[in-house]
């Protein structure tokens, strides 16, 4: 059966628990990106988010038949299983990786000076919210990148709604204070050297 | 633009998942999913066939290792030759799982640590050694028996 653009999640969870191909293909595609991102945002590893993502949407396909829409929604459902895989993915490999570096390619349009500026400032980011221990990065990623509300960030986080804005506030300052440093150092280094905060 | 609306900003350019990603998972979809009986339940709510499966075979196990015919009164443990303790080519252990590659292994336990694997036998506290064919997986854990022979007793049990 086709799915329709307004159909909700839940409606749609219902049918893909029935066996619907076509409402699971339509939540996949509905939710794959969000939750892909955070798994790169997280690892700061295009292998790693592949196979967060696929993951979780397996975790999905087994759980349809047990999953309350009461209990949770169901973005928020997938962020939970994603920070979860994650966290364990990041637990298992637990070693230093450099961040990927390939510039989008919407960052090299227009002016290419201006374009490689952007591109820079953005590994900066990427690598500074890598560089936060995941309880900060997953505050920063979940509600300052992915734009959830706070609320909804604390669910996901299964934290008090202050526990979020404290981690908010704590790792901004961190982000802050690691693109001032490497402001400081000035372009000595078009690739900055990446670490990756071990859990 | 300040921190916060940099964070934003980042969010639209953190690549897209790629397809092999997306064939994967309708992959994952169409292996749980029986495609040519919809409506069933996914994969992981059918459990209960292998789990049926290895009940009907222990209980067929039992059944046969308890029916004696009238004029099969040799006691266990006496020398003669070795009658297989199971009947059946393959008996399942409880849990049986088939994923993943199995090795052979041959084993040689006492009665009482045999019937411990789940299989039920006759006389399971008895004395005697039993020879037993184990199929192991790569984690080490026991999937199933594939034949058991009492070892034939030849002098006082040590």
């Amino acid at each position: 059966m086709p799915t329709g653009p307004a159909e909700t999640d839940v409606e749609l969870v219902r049918r893909a628990a029935a066996g619907d191909r076509d409402a699971f293909a339509a939540i996949y595609e509905r939710h794959r990106t969000v939750v892909y991102r955070f798994a790169r945002l997280m690892s700061g590893s295009d292998a790693t988010a592949d196979d967060v993502t696929q993951e979780v949407f397996v975790t999905l396909i087994h759980t349809l038949p047990s999953y309350e829409p009461r209990r949770a929604g169901l973005l928020t459902y997938l962020y939970g299983v994603a920070r979860n895989v994650t966290r364990n993915r990041l637990r298992k490999d637990r070693r230093f990786v450099a961040l990927d570096t390939a510039a989008s390619s919407s960052a090299l349009t227009g002016d290419p000076h201006a374009a490689a500026s952007r591109a820079q400032e953005r590994t900066l980011l990427r690598s500074a919210i890598l560089s936060l221990p995941s309880r900060y990065r997953e505050a920063i990623i979940l509600s300052d990148v992915q734009g959830l509300a706070y609320a909804e960030t604390a669910r996901v986080l299964q934290v008090p709604v202050g526990t979020v804005r404290s981690r908010l506030s704590r790792g901004r300052q961190m982000i802050a204070k690691r693109l001032e440093s490497a402001d400081s150092r000035g372009s000595m280094s078009t690739v900055p050297r990446v670490e990756r905060c071990a859990v | 633009m300040n921190l916060q609306q940099s964070l934003r900003a980042l969010s639209k350019d953190e690549g897209q998942v790629p397809a092999h990603v997306d064939a994967a998972v309708m992959a994952a979809w169409e292996t749980a999913w029986d495609a040519s009986r919809p409506g069933h339940a996914p994969a992981a709510s059918r459990l209960w066939v292998p789990w049926a499966a290895a009940c009907a075979a222990i209980v067929m196990t039992a059944v046969l290792l308890t029916w004696r015919p009238a004029n099969s009164g040799a006691p266990s443990g006496t020398a003669g030759p070795a009658a297989p303790l199971i009947q059946q080519e393959l008996v399942l252990v409880p849990e049986f799982d088939r994923a993943g590659p199995l090795m052979l292994m041959r084993v040689r336990m006492t009665r009482r640590e045999f019937s411990r694997l789940g299989v039920p036998i006759s006389n399971p506290d008895g004395n005697g050694l039993v020879d037993v064919e184990v199929l192991v997986g790569e984690d080490g854990v026991a999937r199933s028996i594939r034949r058991a022979v009492p070892v034939a007793w030849s002098g006082p049990n040590p």
